[in-house]
């Protein structure tokens, strides 16, 4: 059934206490003030991942002898892996001293090994090492932003209910702070709910153990890997 | 939660403008600090829908009705019969009746004087040198002013029995005629003052004088020590009970206001809204007051008829409150004059020739003589505005009043029940025959719900009561479920917040005042 941006801002305002179901209408001004609010809403989760209840996957096309690549809307890589012939490959994520800060030979192209993620305004740039001596088909599994609204969107079509009802309470939240009015309490509860399900339970805490070896520290990756074995350990 | 009390049971304030008060209350009035239904009215006899009635007066020693429709004046008996006694020249406007000690009923138009005697049931205009203007008895004499343009309209006469049919006025010699003094002043009217003996008091139109019959050839002499410095906007709006005589009054310096004396002591109902109000009204000649006792409530109900105003007010002297009287489509209230009359009380309709029995135990205006329901009188209250002190904005979270429910006529099988109706056809005369649960199909039926079903319509205002919402109703219990809780939530957000309420149905309501629980 389809539930439209406007009806999500109505929605919050009638919830919010701020505008009557049953004898006002929600005027112009604050329907466009409304999906302002939501978009900004939206665009909270950007920092706050939590709440973004969906991964997403990216087709990326790694060219050869290229390193970075902007990707838009890009929040957060779980996995990276490209496939070469039938075989995916995984590229190990390296954070940021050890990608940028250890020596290593540059201008070499090979098969990736390491991949570290920049924020960046409207997405981020992902850095990949070896830079690929072949254009290689990759696909990131991660978290994107969510896309903003505008007046008349069909919101059923790219979110759940119970999302498209957490937004409600959260635009209702907003726009009581925006009239300087209290949350009303059962807005709050309802809030707090839906923040701690989609939190919990959408995006569950990785809890998996990954044991590591404190004798053994993986380098950047030599000139022998990429030379010897393409740079690929099975 | 903060509360804030709603003022559902409250008058008409007449705010200059609604910003300062749109308090106002229609078609209802307080009785014990509560609001109750104002009597409805029902037509218990129709002579003629095409003109208007002009004055209905009780003989008490007759023991009948004298009602003037049109031209035409009636003898109405016990059980509301009518007998066509006479004919005036006139055929509008108000006229004045009053009766004295010799089975005479003086009738004045503003054209001619008409005695009517009921023991010869003759009706014969009298030639008077001048049209009289008004009537009234006082201790065996009739008290009869001219109408404004007359040669000496600031005099006043006393008109005595002449013969059985004719009244003839004293001679000046032997206090037959009086003028107002005090100011160069017309005389609108003399009327005795109730409870105040041989006290009369002669209004003009900028100035007012108590006359105390003396006897001798003196008759009248007029009170040196205290005149009223108000005089009347028109006769009909003067009126009288128990102790006082009212009218709306002007002078030569002063818009109109209502006035009320005793004889001693004068007093007006005055305050900033209503005298506004008053100054508002366009065409105050159009006008017609009268007394009225109902529950023990005496009501002073004045009507302005003219279409450009189109108003009746009714001042409570119980709980010295106004409030707004309409009909059953907010139009002026149609009473003229009223009378009680076989423990019953009638008026004269301003809209046509007819007499309504008006009564508390009547609910709706019945338009048709003889039918038990009729059109639903709007019973509205516009409460006061809510404001905080510091004008900050608030939420209103909740609405609840209290209400008698439960007590109407509308029985609970029908609360959702469809009526319909339909054209059934049968061939060459022949009976149509339904078995149990066998449906029988009609053609170009209509169907209808239930109409009468009692509610209560909210509307709000968020801007200072200019503008007031769509209503929200909530429909009301059926008969003998008296519990209830009426409440609305969640009415936004607002820094000044007005509730109107409307009721309908078929139903007395009884209301008390009202919560609204506010958040800041």
């Amino acid at each position: 059934m389809t539930y439209t941006v406007n009806q999500l801002v109505s929605g919050a305002f009638y919830a919010s206490g701020i505008v009557s179901r049953e004898f006002e209408t929600v005027s112009g001004q604050q329907l466009t003030d409304g999906i302002d609010w939501l978009n900004e809403v939206l665009d909270e989760k950007t920092v706050d991942m939590d709440l973004i209840p969906y991964e997403s996957t990216y087709d990326l096309t790694l060219l050869a002898g290229v390193e970075e690549y902007y990707i838009a809307d890009l929040i957060e890589i779980d996995t990276l892996t490209f496939t070469l012939d039938t075989v995916r490959f995984s590229v190990q994520k390296t954070p940021r001293d050890q990608y940028f800060g250890v020596n290593r030979v540059n201008g070499i192209s090979s098969l990736p090994v390491r991949w570290y993620m920049e924020r960046e305004l409207g997405g981020a740039r992902v850095y990949i090492y070896f830079a690929p001596n072949d254009t290689y088909q990759a696909e990131i599994k991660g978290i994107f932003r969510l896309s903003s609204v505008a007046q008349g969107d069909d919101l059923s079509t790219t979110l759940d209910t119970f999302y498209t009802t957490y937004l409600r309470y959260a635009l209702a939240a907003k726009i009581c702070d925006e009239y300087s009015m209290p949350v009303p309490m059962g807005v709050d509860k309802q809030l707090n709910k839906y923040q701690a399900l989609i939190s919990k339970r959408s995006r569950p805490l990785d809890l998996h153990i990954r044991k590591q070896s404190t004798l053994h520290k993986p380098g950047p990756g030599i000139w022998a890997q990429a030379s010897l074995y393409r740079g690929y350990m099975p | 939660m903060p509360q804030t009390e709603i003022k559902c049971v409250g008058s008409s304030t007449f705010g200059r403008y609604p910003k300062i008060s749109l308090e106002k209350t229609y078609n209802m009035f307080i009785s014990d600090e509560w609001l109750v239904s104002y009597p409805g009215f029902k037509k218990v006899l129709e002579l003629n829908a095409a003109v208007e009635g002009r004055g209905l007066f009780h003989s008490i020693r007759g023991g009948f009705l004298v009602y003037v429709v049109g031209a035409s004046i009636y003898k109405i008996t016990s059980g509301v019969g009518s007998i066509r006694v006479g004919t005036l020249n006139s055929e509008t406007g108000e006229v004045f009746i009053d009766e004295n000690l010799s089975s005479q009923i003086c009738i004045v138009d503003g054209i001619d004087a008409y005695i009517y005697n009921w023991n010869l049931e003759s009706v014969t205009a009298q030639n008077f040198t001048s049209a009289p203007g008004y009537v009234s008895y006082h201790n065996s004499n009739f008290l009869i002013t001219s109408v404004p343009s007359a040669a000496l309209p600031q005099n006043w006469y006393v008109y005595k029995y002449s013969t059985d049919t004719t009244i003839e006025k004293l001679a000046a010699n032997v206090g037959g005629t009086f003028s107002i003094q005090t100011k160069p002043d017309v005389c609108l009217a003399v009327h005795r003052i109730p409870g105040r003996g041989n006290n009369v008091i002669a209004i003009g139109s900028a100035v007012a004088e108590v006359y105390t019959q003396v006897g001798g050839t003196e008759n009248y002499r007029r009170n040196a020590s205290f005149n009223i410095n108000s005089g009347c906007v028109s006769v009909s709006t003067i009126a009288y009970a128990d102790t006082m005589v009212c009218w709306l009054g002007q002078n030569e310096s002063n818009s109109p206001t209502i006035m009320f004396t005793n004889g001693a002591e004068v007093q007006n109902l005055s305050s900033d809204g209503i005298d506004f109000q008053l100054q508002e009204i366009v065409h105050p000649e159009d006008s017609t007051a009268f007394f009225y006792r109902q529950d023990g409530h005496l009501f002073y109900q004045l009507t302005f008829f003219n279409a450009a105003d189109n108003l009746t007010l009714v001042y409570d002297f119980n709980t010295q409150k106004f409030f707004h009287i309409t009909d059953s489509k907010l139009n002026y209230h149609p009473a003229r004059q009223v009378v009680y009359f076989e423990e019953k009380t009638y008026f004269a309709s301003l809209a046509e020739g007819s007499i309504y029995q008006m009564d508390s135990s009547i609910i709706t205006e019945i338009n048709t003589v003889g039918d038990t329901t009729g059109e639903d009188i709007p019973r509205i209250r516009i409460c006061n505005t809510v404001r905080q002190r510091t004008t900050l904005p608030f939420r209103v979270n909740l609405f609840t009043f209290v209400m008698e429910q439960g007590v109407n006529s509308f029985p609970k099988l029908l609360v959702d029940a469809v009526s319909c109706t339909d054209i059934m056809i049968t061939e060459d005369g022949g009976t149509m025959i339904s078995e149990a649960s066998v449906e029988m199909l009609g053609e170009e039926g209509v169907c209808a719900t239930n109409v009468e079903r009692p509610c209560v319509d909210m509307s709000v205002s968020k801007n200072g009561a200019q503008t007031f919402s769509n209503s929200v109703r909530r429909y009301l219990n059926a008969q003998g479920n008296f519990r209830n809780v009426i409440n609305w939530h969640r009415m936004g957000f607002a820094n000044e917040f007005t509730i109107q309420l409307r009721f309908s149905g078929m139903q007395r309501f009884v209301i008390n005042d009202g919560v609204a629980e506010i958040s800041t």
